[in-house]
């Protein structure tokens, strides 16, 4: 489902007390991430003309291209990358298909600034790759520049396609092969079949699995900056950093803000009244069978992608790791591990409960006010992170004084509650991350159908207990998928856990920010094969999860 | 339903934690852009020396301002240490920085390398130079930054990033010293002789010169010092930069005692410290930077290079530009 | 196939058909004709679905071959994809495409026509089918039966020479099922399209079907017309599953008449005198006669209108069924008298 898909409404509570308290949860639910944003719109209350001049005279054409070129080259590419390979391991059979299936979702666990590092330093002239190269061949450039747009395209793609793969591989899973049926009876040959019948049908899964990697790729800061490659994202900071204008970059943040709430919409709007549950019940074991030269195409093309975008990397990490020796392996280790592990989990668990019961209070009662609370609270993911993080930072710092007034006045001692405490990074992983955990959610809460609960209230069942007997119980899949995810993705997080994390509390992701501050990305290749590691579980519980569903 | 009772148990606990440390007394706090390992030891020595813990985060120079300025007279943090006078400068126009009079300080730091208000203090040199490949290039080709735009550097130039802070204060001196115009013609130059596209970090460029991209760089000189150590067949040479003129570019890795700081003498007494014998030798040790104390030794490698004249703009100069300069590179076409 | 037959537009030899080594199908042969409807009649499982999805090309062959219009579709080494058959699907649950309207869906299959031709030709078959109004709205914006006959105007929109019905009235009311069977049966008539359906309810072959196939166990017990199934069941197991009637053993006599607890009855085969047989009794062959010569006891009875259908006992235990007018009415226990209509009956060896 689209980040801000909202189902039409069913089994709405006419305007009860019950109505009132879903739109009340919603918008309760909603405020933490409206506050931060509000915080960064209100950059427009200051003016900045002489950094806004500046901008439009000399750079800003140039980066809204890039960042066109950018979006729409890595949209494409995860797209095709994504669903396709989704399309192979779903419906298709070749040598190695069932390997393949679980091995293609590693590559989640590799942040994109890694990937980009290590192809860098492969690739790059300098490199040991060229050098060989050049060893044997004669001096010259014997490799097109990856510092370059294929290059960072490529990049991106490699890392960001498993969202779109993910989603897709169980949208096409799930599908009724009767529809792929009916169209080949029609005419279409099996490919004809694919675009027409299976691919609209998942359409709503490839969208969302697209919209989440074209969110990061506009908020990524880390890829970018590897490739110094000038994006929208690029400019926030250097208007931040560089022109000491927070103004200015908050204007700019809130006008990317602005183009993802329009270009979701419009996605909204094309689709209509169409509807994409599946036809027929999911039918397994009718593959279509890949025989000879396009089997092994098919097994050369899921290996290409896998030796670039997880092995290639994961080697040159772990032979960083090894030349520096483990002496960097302490019990501070173990620490960083833990903490990583124990808050990607925490958040998780926060903020699939907050993405159900959003999911729930939008069946419930589909007002107005409860659909928008909806969409703002998906919106924190495509938000570069140190952007959102300042807006939280000061919001939290606000409600921080609030309550100490408060404390004074009651005599307790309330002072930075909030501020570099867990709690404060929970909020901030909820906020941005809320989005990832609702497009699952809300494809299994879609499976739901409304005859269901109407036969279990029929049954006499409500309130706790249809959630605990009916809901839980159809929604699992989709909330375990929703809660890896944002693991997978807080375990990445820099920018917000940088800011806001109490003191001498250490993650993974802040130790490489320490280390590769500085350049020293061999002394972060243990941190990241750990990150990679720590990331690597979530994912391999999801590929347990996948081969336990009725396929 | 209550799925969240046993995690909010353990993030009450873990919340609690972080509670009981705050509570703790006899301590400093500080926020820091610089790596945990180039600062931490010398936090280690003052504990030990002085039995006042130190607790600190790191992170980005700008998030560490903003969070400053949130906090407001509510803020835990004692000193802001930050690498750069153009962040140091930011600071002090943010008032997040409080005023320093202290004789050991102003004897211990050169004039030119802290605040003339005493808001900040220079702790570590970073010395920004040419670095060649001394398989293409002879030294005798080499003198100065404004040199490298010359037109037979054409296609031998490589560069970082002009998003870097380190590029954007030498811009702003070259500005301070030359004016804006005639530094823009020279950072023109510069993009017009580029080998290939600006590099995202000195390693990278380092490497590049070395591997034989090009010919030549700008790069900070304990870059060059960590590459060489673990290599020391790499094929690049250092030069020290417009010797004949204005000197090398310098600039800082400072700190500066915030304006609300819970700790102030004490906060007082550490920077005093930091400035001082035992820490400056520790610090020359740790990153091959210079210390900023006169008389007191630059690790062996970076003494192998020789004296060196050093810029002498005050760096407040060079954060008050470092806008304008960020600018300039733009117009300048400069990525 | 003999050579001399007239050209068939399906042809099934001698198919057989495999789910995980375990064959579903074997030694099936059938032929439709252009124009016919045909039948696939049987219980759940007996492989009558595995039949159309291998006519379809959506199941391998393990052996035989399958031709449409005197062309190899399919055998054991392989057949042609489904797409090149040029065979319509209407499925069970009618598969229609969520995100298409009833237009679009109907004119998915006319992908080779010029855009504007495509829509003029699916507002066509949408009004064959009677809805010629709902071209904009969506599969969830209509009804069962809606969709039924969208899916069926969908498999017919690209003419095809056959279409193949699984089970297509099973998730629809009784009442609508009736008078949905006789639409498409008028509509497939009126286009000239063969048809072969799969279904488990004889009424609806009844209704439908020019030939009728009764499926069991993965074999094809008989394929013949309506009437000559039920009148002339080629074999015990086909009696059982076509109309009503009970099993009577008896006898062969010299006279090739045939003994059993009714009397003497006349059989429709001729044997060897003093074979054990058993014969087919439907209540047509009995009559309600006060006077007559066989006397029963009611066990039950079902109430059928103008008409009851009777269950009886005979004193020698066995079975018959009897259609009486409802005029009379025998409760449960009472005796009702009867005799033979002196119609032949089918006659089959003991089970």
């Amino acid at each position: 489902m689209n980040a801000l898909a909202l189902p039409a409404p069913a089994g709405a509570d006419a305007a009860s007390s019950h109505g009132r308290r879903w739109t009340l949860l919603a918008v309760a639910l909603a405020v933490p991430v409206a506050l931060p944003l509000l915080v960064i719109a209100g950059g427009w209350l200051q003016h900045d003309p002489a950094t806004w001049a500046h901008l439009l005279d000399t750079v800003l054409a140039e980066l809204l291209l890039n960042t066109a070129f950018l979006l729409l080259s890595v949209g494409t590419a995860v797209t095709v990358l994504g669903a396709g390979l989704a399309w192979l391991s779903a419906a298709c059979e070749f040598p190695g298909r069932r390997h393949f299936d679980w091995l293609l979702m590693l590559p989640l666990a590799l942040p994109a600034y890694v990937l980009a590092f290590v192809a860098i330093d492969l690739l790059d002239f300098a490199g040991p790759v060229q050098s060989t190269l050049r060893a044997w061949f004669g001096p010259g450039r014997w490799l097109p520049p990856i510092r370059s747009r294929g290059g960072i395209v490529l990049v991106m793609s490699l890392a960001l396609y498993p969202y779109v793969y993910l989603l897709a591989r169980s949208a096409f899973l799930a599908q009724g092969a009767r529809a792929l049926e009916a169209a080949r009876s029609l005419g279409c040959g099996p490919w004809r079949a694919f675009l027409r019948a299976a691919v609209p049908v998942a359409r709503p899964a490839i969208i969302a699995g697209t919209t989440l990697a074209l969110m990061e790729t506009l908020a990524d800061f880390g890829t970018v900056a590897v490739f110094n490659f000038d994006t929208f994202t690029t400019a926030i900071y250097k208007t931040w950093f560089g022109l000491f204008s927070l103004p200015a970059a908050t204007q700019l943040a809130s006008l990317l803000l602005l183009s993802v709430v329009l270009a979701l919409g419009a996605e909204r709007a094309l689709r209509g009244r169409a509807r994409y549950a599946a036809a027929g019940r999911a039918q397994g074991g009718e593959r279509i069978v890949l025989r000879g030269v396009r089997g092994w195409l098919a097994s050369g093309l899921c290996s290409g992608v896998l030796a670039l975008g997880f092995v290639l990397p994961l080697s040159r990490l772990l032979y960083w790791a090894l030349e520096r020796g483990l002496a960097d392996l302490d019990a501070r280790y173990l620490e960083r591990l833990l903490n990583t592990l124990g808050l990607g989990a925490l958040a998780a668990l926060l903020t699939v409960g907050a993405a159900l019961l959003l999911a729930l209070a939008v069946r419930r009662q589909p007002s107005l006010t409860v659909r928008l609370a909806v969409r703002l609270a998906t919106l924190g993911y495509a938000l570069p992170g140190s952007v959102l993080a300042v807006g939280l930072m000061i919001t939290l710092t606000w409600v921080d004084r609030r309550l100490g007034e408060l404390g004074d006045w009651l005599g307790l001692p309330l002072d930075a509650v909030l501020r570099g405490s867990v709690w404060a990074l929970l909020i901030a992983y909820g906020v941005r991350f809320t989005a990832a955990a609702w497009g699952p959610v809300d494809a299994a809460c879609e499976r739901v159908r409304p005859s269901l609960i109407e036969a279990a209230r029929g049954l006499g069942v409500h309130g706790s207990g249809l959630l605990r007997r009916v809901y839980l119980p159809l929604l699992r899949p989709g909330l375990l998928a929703a809660a890896l995810l944002v693991l997978v993705d807080v375990v990445k997080e820099m920018p917000a856990t940088l800011l806001l994390r109490p003191f001498g509390f250490d993650t993974l992701a802040i130790r490489i920010y320490e280390m590769t501050a500085e350049g020293d990305w061999a002394g972060a290749a243990l941190p990241a094969l750990t990150l990679v590691l720590a990331g690597l579980l979530p994912v391999i519980l999801l590929v347990c999860r996948s081969a336990a569903s009725p396929h | 339903m209550h799925p969240f009772r046993t995690p909010s148990a353990l993030a009450a606990t873990l919340l609690a934690l972080g509670l009981l440390q705050t509570a703790t007394a006899a301590e400093l706090v500080v926020y820091s852009s610089r790596n945990e390992q180039l600062i931490k030891p010398a936090f280690d020595a003052y504990t030990a020396k002085t039995g006042t813990t130190i607790r600190f985060v790191s992170d980005k120079e700008g998030a560490l301002i903003e969070r400053l300025k949130a906090e407001g007279d509510k803020t835990p943090a004692d000193l802001l240490i930050t690498v750069d006078a153009g962040n140091l400068w930011q600071a002090t126009s943010e008032g997040v920085l409080a005023k320093i009079d202290s004789p050991a300080l102003t004897a211990n730091v050169p004039a030119h390398l802290r605040d003339p208000d005493g808001r900040w203090y220079g702790l570590t040199i970073r010395a920004r130079t040419i670095v060649y490949n001394p398989q293409t290039v002879k030294p005798a080709q080499l003198s100065s930054y404004e040199d490298l735009a010359d037109p037979k550097w054409k296609g031998k130039l490589c560069l970082r990033t002009s998003k870097k802070v380190y590029n954007q204060s030498l811009v702003a001196t070259m500005i301070a010293r030359l004016g804006a115009e005639k530094t823009e013609q020279v950072v023109k130059g510069w993009v017009a002789n580029l080998a290939t596209d600006p590099f995202s970090s000195d390693n990278q460029a380092i490497e590049a010169v070395a591997a034989g991209q090009c010919d030549v760089t700008i790069v900070n000189t304990y870059y060059f010092a960590n590459l060489k150590t673990k290599n020391p067949a790499l094929s690049a040479e250092l030069f020290w930069a417009n010797q004949g003129s204005s000197g090398v570019h310098v600039n800082v890795s400072g700190a500066g005692i915030t304006r609300h700081a819970p700790h102030r003498a004490e906060a007082q007494r550490f920077l005093e410290w930091l400035s001082g014998d035992e820490a400056q030798t520790l610090f020359a040790n740790l990153n091959f930077e210079f210390p900023t104390k006169a008389g007191i030794a630059a690790a062996a490698l970076p003494l192998s290079w020789g004296p060196f004249k050093q810029d002498d703009v005050n760096l407040a100069e060079a954060g008050r530009l470092q806008a304008e300069a960020v600018k300039l590179m733009d117009r300048a076409g400069y990525r | 196939m003999p050579a001399e037959a007239p050209a068939a537009l399906l042809e099934l030899q001698d198919i057989a058909c495999a789910h995980a080594g375990r064959r579903v199908v074997d030694g099936l042969s059938l032929r439709l004709q252009p124009g016919e409807i045909g039948c696939l009649l049987g219980a759940s499982g007996c492989g009558k679905t595995t039949t159309l999805r291998a006519i379809a090309g959506f199941h391998p062959l393990a052996a035989g071959s399958i031709r449409l219009r005197g062309q190899s579709i399919a055998s054991a080494a392989g057949g042609l994809p489904p797409e090149a058959r040029g065979i319509g699907l209407v499925f069970q649950d009618y598969a229609l495409f969520p995100h298409l309207d009833a237009g679009d869906n109907v004119a998915f299959g006319l992908h080779r026509l010029p855009r504007r031709e495509r829509r003029a030709r699916a507002q066509t078959l949408l009004e064959v089918v009677g809805l010629g109004d709902c071209a904009a709205r969506y599969p969830h914006e209509l009804s069962g039966g809606q969709q039924q006959r969208i899916a069926l105007a969908r498999a017919l929109a690209p003419e095809p020479a056959l279409v193949l019905l699984d089970e297509p009235f099973s998730s629809l009311d009784p009442e609508l099922r009736e008078r949905l069977a006789g639409e498409v049966r008028d509509i497939l008539r009126r286009r000239h399209t063969a048809a072969l359906l799969v279904t488990h309810d004889q009424h609806e072959a009844f209704a439908l079907a020019d030939r009728i196939g009764v499926m069991h166990g993965g074999r094809l017990l008989q394929w013949d017309s309506g009437p000559a199934l039920y009148r002339t069941p080629a074999s015990a197991a086909v009696a059982g599953f076509i109309g009503d009637g009970r099993l009577l053993p008896g006898e062969r006599r010299s006279d090739g008449r045939i003994a059993t607890a009714l009397g003497e009855l006349r059989g429709r085969s001729d044997g060897p005198p003093g074979q054990h047989v058993q014969v087919l009794l439907r209540p047509e062959h009995l009559l309600h006669d006060p006077a007559g010569p066989l006397h029963a006891q009611v066990l039950s009875r079902a109430f059928r209108g103008a008409e009851t259908l009777y269950t009886l006992t005979l004193p020698s235990g066995a079975e018959v069924l009897a259609r009486i007018a409802s005029a009379c009415d025998y409760p449960p226990g009472a005796s009702v008298s009867l005799r033979y209509a002196g119609t032949p009956v089918c006659v089959y060896p003991p089970a």
